[in-house]
């Protein structure tokens, strides 16, 4: 079986932490091949792959990430174990990237051998994110995040909602508009709509689901402490 | 505009922006750097002028300067950062200038950690630096209301001529939800006559101090402030309750913490114990009347925060001794889940009031 290495970008709060858990997941249960989780977030310090540890090794995902107490740190640390997994063709890697360029400027430093092997860059898009609401706004972002990577982004996700699940199946229409146009314009693949399970049954319930290419449901797993 | 989806740190900025600040002096720290990158990025596209100084004590004196040039500006730090800046906001309340301050509290106390907290009530309600001063503090429970709460910030800053402090904490500034930015009076500019933009000769000249070498006229600065006090304490207390009408036993709790009672409260409610929240706004000036409105009926308070018990010694002030009063605090950064909640709000309903 030949071994995958997924890498999550986009601009900050577009759900790539989400979508990192949601694959890693998937991909374990789907394959023998173990996976790794790589926690490459320097930019946020709430809120990112490292918190749903326990999660993730219930799941059989080793979590790669800053160990002990500095994985509670907003301190920019990649430990050497990363360009190890990228190099180890045994094992699926997907890379959980910090937001915007500057997140992709960590992930620059192992383009090289990155770029040794196969590998794939998503870049996911909530066209309800300010800067990104836009084609020109995408566009630019998408370039910052190559440059800063050395990288090229390989296929793009849209990921529009409104948070929990409150909010109407236009929103996924909306985004998938401005994906698609990205696709397009860049001659980038459009890959998937990433949607909230929650939100998706209460639209097939009202007879509403949107009618979106290719869709991908997932249950939330990065929520707030009163939910 | 329709509704974004934003993370707190990111709401303050635009909602600044929107009530006319166009000035921002700041200095990073976690978990409150969005804000200071958003304005980094935002405040060009307005002309306005964004300026990272080279420490807290440095960005709150510059916000001294702008606002004695009669301009909205703001601040912003965390716990840490936020007491660096006590000096200069005591110099603002004592020049009567007005202007922003954002805390989005961390664990404390000294460096702590990154994680949210409530542990700065103490230094945001009683003055916090050194003097006879009060600040309004506005303590905002979603990103909605951070919206409205940042422009009504600085409208009682301009009103009263007074530094306002909208406390938050981490997970308020990290968290994202969906907003709408919509026009309120608050964006309304007032003149100033008494900034220091230049008299152009046609009379005496204008001057912003904190200094009074006279003991006299010093005293005299403290009564006008004093003064000032009691107008804000009569107009500007904000507080929000949640099934009230009928509750036996009262949640007293603000912020985030105050979303986590609600969700524990909807659960205990279906068990039918009769409990509602009182949720202060405005943390000074404290909503005292208003709880103690409720005295006659309640046979319990408990309040929650996520500190080792600050809020709780308003709360027993306002009751004055007539209702029995727990505290039930998380430090460190953690957050109290709506499981354990429910726990302590069972356990002190229990036997009273089902």
């Amino acid at each position: 079986m030949e071994r995958k290495l997924i890498i999550i970008t986009g601009h900050f709060g577009s759900g790539k932490t989400e979508l990192s858990l949601f694959y890693s997941e998937k991909m374990a249960n789907e394959t023998k091949m173990p996976v790794t989780l790589c926690d490459l977030d320097v930019i946020n310090p709430y809120f990112r792959s490292r918190d749903y540890k326990e999660h993730l090794c219930n799941n059989n995902i080793h979590l790669l990430a800053p160990q002990g107490d500095l994985l509670l740190a907003d301190l920019p640390i990649v430990t050497g174990e990363v360009s190890a997994m990228i190099e180890n063709t045994m094992v699926h890697g997907i890379i959980d990237v910090g937001g915007d360029k500057d997140g992709a400027l960590a992930l620059g430093q192992f383009s090289n051998i990155i770029k040794k092997g196969k590998y794939e860059l998503w870049f996911v898009v909530n066209g309800n994110r300010p800067y990104v609401s836009t084609v020109e706004g995408v566009i630019q972002t998408v370039d910052e995040i190559e440059t800063a990577s050395r990288l090229q982004v390989t296929g793009i996700i849209n990921n529009t909602h409104l948070g929990d699940d409150i909010y109407g199946p236009e929103e996924v229409i909306k985004g998938e508009r401005i994906a698609v146009e990205v696709s397009e314009k860049k001659n980038i693949p459009y890959m998937f709509s990433f949607i909230n399970k929650k939100a998706w049954d209460r639209w097939v319930e009202e007879g509403t689901s949107p009618e979106a290419k290719n869709v991908t449901l997932f249950e939330r797993k990065l929520l707030a402490p009163w939910n | 505009m329709g509704k974004v989806l934003m993370k707190g740190n990111e709401v303050i900025g635009e909602a600044a922006i929107l009530a006319g600040c166009h000035y921002f002096f700041g200095y990073p720290i976690t978990p409150q750097s969005e804000l200071v990158a958003y304005m980094a990025k935002r405040l060009p596209e307005v002309k306005g002028l964004f300026l990272q100084a080279e420490s807290e004590v440095s960005a709150i004196n510059m916000v001294y300067g702008a606002s004695s040039a009669g301009v909205r500006v703001m601040t912003s730090s965390s716990s840490p950062g936020f007491s660096l800046k006590q000096e200069g906001i005591s110099y603002l309340a004592a020049a009567n200038l007005p202007a922003v301050i954002v805390n989005i509290a961390r664990g404390g106390p000294g460096l702590g950690n990154i994680q949210p907290s409530q542990s700065d009530y103490f230094q945001v309600t009683k003055g916090g630096g050194h003097g006879d001063y009060y600040t309004p503090v506005l303590a905002p429970s979603t990103l909605q209301e951070i919206v409205d709460l940042t422009q009504e910030a600085f409208r009682i800053a301009d009103q009263y001529r007074t530094p306002v402090i909208l406390l938050g904490d981490g997970m308020l500034g990290q968290m994202m939800e969906p907003v709408e930015f919509l026009k309120t009076d608050n964006q309304i500019v007032i003149d100033k006559e008494w900034a220091t933009t230049g008299t152009k000769g046609d009379g005496s000249p204008k001057t912003i101090t904190s200094l009074d070498l006279n003991d006299v006229k010093l005293e005299e600065r403290n009564c006008k402030l004093q003064e000032k006090y009691k107008l804000i304490r009569r107009n500007e207390i904000k507080v929000d309750t949640y099934l009230m009408e009928d509750a036996e036993m009262a949640i007293v709790a603000y912020g985030t913490v105050a979303r986590i009672c609600q969700s524990a409260i909807d659960r205990v409610r279906d068990e039918g114990m009769k409990i509602g929240l009182i949720r202060p706004i405005s943390l000074w000036p404290y909503p005292t009347d208003v709880i103690a409105s409720y005295c006659e009926r309640l046979n319990k308070i408990v309040v929650v925060e996520m500190s080792a018990g600050q809020m709780v010694e308003d709360v027993r002030l306002s009751v004055e001794g007539k209702v029995p009063i727990s505290f039930y605090g998380r430090t460190g950064g953690i957050i109290p889940t709506v499981e354990e909640l429910v726990e302590q709000f069972q356990m002190h309903g229990n036997g009273v009031l089902r």
